[in-house]
């Protein structure tokens, strides 16, 4: 069984293969004073690869939501809050917002107060290490010096904490594309398919995700579903989703695939989704074992998951971290220095003018050209360039975003605000 | 990148130009795992990243890359041939209709249509759709991508040249529209103050 060294949550019994401490902002009118906090430790980095950072989450919501959005976003926001590599988190609430903590009235029962701060009271029944400041309650000046001490207090203690040993079968790895070109579909993806087998050959949970980028391949993934009960799921996500899409192009008058894409070489729309989705592999035994809605827990038990996210790279992402993706392996084609806030995104292209041109940003460069000349298999290839790059980074060595310092992460809003 | 035609799987019939090919050339078939399988005398000149017809595909028959059915042949494809939106069709194989409830089906097949002719309104069709139905008598929808006997469903899939645009669902699309329209009128009116 393969292994990775990773720091373990006693009272939460997961991995995790970073250590960082979250300030998260309840709502975005908090989110300068949340980043006067943040600034004096953002230089700070513990670690054995100095991996470990403090990481703010800067997001626009978190007030005036109606429905369904209300829920996506306390589910987001709980989700990254106890993201297994996180080791303590800092909520910085307003006071007025829709998840953020009332201010304390005269005679008010304390306790009665902190439960009904709704994100708070999720995280401490999860089991993790939370805090939490209220700038109406507290004033501006002293919310960021009682922040700065709570980070303070955990940072201490998170620097005391080493890796372990952990089975792959305990982590959850992500994949996507984004920002493609001709090469994402015939190098970069199928490769990455390969080393998606070997990971779930060693118990090791992977999720996909982009609706959008798998319609036209309905075919292709109706044979990979594991029963007649996520088959049902999937067809009436991927129904939605075409007449949603093609109710928005015949307004906006775009077709897909795009003129761009046919004067690249692409002429159906399934070829297109056919190319993005071989990054689960070609192997048919492997099978979806469940459909998951955006932003979901997603099991940690073993086996390929599908998440319906939007095909946009901040949200696909964003939705895989959230519901507990370790680490999320995104191939692209012309060059994207996205990242994630608390999980390691790592970049993979097999095109090397990209590759030569964007250092800064891409992990891993698949050497195509090796395939051509030493006659190497795909799989060989993907095994010793993306899976080693893999094992390195679950056991710590930073990727490529986490260097320039990339803290993305956004919030799917579906419908109008108020 | 070299110039050759690149396979990536062993059932695939049409390769990948991995640069700018020229007419009447041979380049060698290069097949992942496998090396140089052949070489392939091309029939256009291919530009990059634009697919090439390995063997012959004959009119009806699957366009398979990736080992999967991507498209189906409008016409007979020499191997050679550039193989693109000109001469293939989005693979008609998928059972739509259990998908959604209607729009992809525009109605039967009254007599027995030729692949070519065109299909109009009561001669050689009846249309079932909502945005067909009210059209007058000999009204061409389009032209047969294939043979279709008589009493066959006519769809998306057999149908080309289509010369009406049809939602995919009336229902859901208006919604949209409609909802589009909203958000666009209000930002129009604030913007006016």
């Amino acid at each position: 069984m393969e292994e990775c060294l990773a720091y373990f949550r006693k009272k939460r019994r997961v991995y995790g293969i970073r250590n960082h401490i979250l300030i998260l902002p309840t709502t975005f009118c908090v989110n300068n004073i949340a980043m006067k906090i943040w600034s004096y430790f953002s230089e700070e980095r513990w670690g054995d690869f100095e991996e470990n950072r403090v990481v703010i989450a800067l997001h626009d919501a978190g007030c005036c939501h109606v429905g369904f959005d209300h829920e996506i976003t306390f589910k987001i926001l709980a989700g990254i809050a106890s993201h297994p590599n996180v080791y303590g988190v800092l909520l910085v609430s307003l006071g007025c917002g829709q998840f953020c903590k009332l201010p304390l009235k005269q005679g008010e029962d304390k306790k009665a107060n902190l439960m009904n701060f709704r994100l708070y009271d999720k995280l401490i029944k999860r089991g993790i290490k939370v805090k939490w400041v209220n700038v109406q309650e507290f004033g501006v000046r002293e919310s960021i010096k009682r922040g700065t001490k709570f980070v303070n207090e955990m940072l201490n203690e998170a620097k005391r904490i080493d890796r372990v040993k952990c089975p792959l079968s305990r982590i959850v790895i992500g994949v996507g594309n984004g920002a493609s070109d001709p090469t994402s579909g015939l190098f970069a993806n199928p490769a990455v398919g390969y080393v998606v087998e070997y990971l779930i050959s060693n118990k090791c949970t992977i999720v996909f995700s982009q609706t959008t980028e798998v319609l036209g391949a309905e075919n292709y993934l109706f044979e990979r579903v594991k029963d007649e009960r996520v088959m049902l799921k999937l067809k009436r996500l991927l129904e939605t989703m075409i007449v949603l899409k093609e109710g928005i192009q015949d307004y906006l008058g775009v077709a897909d695939p795009t003129p761009g894409n046919i004067e690249s070489g692409i002429s159906t729309l399934t070829e297109k989704s056919l190319g993005s989705i071989s990054k689960i592999g070609y192997n048919k035994n492997i099978k979806i074992k469940d459909i998951l809605s955006y932003g979901t827990k997603i099991p940690r038990n073993g086996g390929l998951y599908f998440m319906d996210t939007p095909g946009e790279d901040l949200l696909a992402i964003t939705g895989m971290v959230a519901g507990g993706a370790h680490l999320v392996i995104y191939t692209t084609g012309l060059g994207t220095p996205i990242g994630n806030v608390v999980a390691p995104v790592v970049k993979v292209t097999a095109n090397k003018e990209t590759y030569e041109r964007l250092q800064d940003i891409i992990d891993v460069y698949i050497p195509i050209e090796k395939l051509f000349s030493e006659n190497f298999s795909l799989r060989k290839l993907a095994m010793d360039n993306i899976y080693e790059q893999i094992m390195k980074i679950l056991s710590g060595e930073p990727t490529k975003a986490e260097r320039i310092g990339q803290m993305d992460f956004g919030v799917r809003e579906l419908w109008i605000k108020l | 990148m070299m110039k050759i035609i690149y396979k990536l799987n062993p059932i695939d019939n049409v390769g990948t130009a991995l640069s700018d090919l020229e007419k009447n050339n041979y380049y060698p078939i290069f097949e992942e795992g496998k090396g140089v399988v052949g070489s392939l005398c091309v029939l256009n000149d291919i530009p990059k990243w634009y697919k090439v017809a390995l063997s012959k595909i004959l009119e009806d028959e699957f366009v398979l890359k990736f080992g999967y059915p991507m498209g189906i042949a409008v016409i007979d494809i020499e191997p050679g041939m550039i193989v693109h939106i000109t001469n293939i069709i989005l693979n008609s194989n998928f059972n739509f209709n259990e998908l959604i409830e209607y729009g992809f089906i525009l109605g039967r097949a009254l007599v027995n249509i030729d692949k070519g002719s065109s299909i109009r309104i009561g001669q050689n069709f009846a249309p079932s759709h909502p945005k067909l139905r009210g059209l007058p008598h000999n009204t061409k929808i389009g032209v047969a991508a294939s043979r279709i006997v008589a009493g066959e469903i006519i769809r998306l899939g057999n149908i080309v040249d289509l010369k009406h645009k049809l939602g995919w669902n009336i229902k859901y699309r208006s919604l949209v529209k409609d909802f589009y329209k909203f958000i666009y009128m209000g930002i129009m009116s604030m913007s006016r103050g």
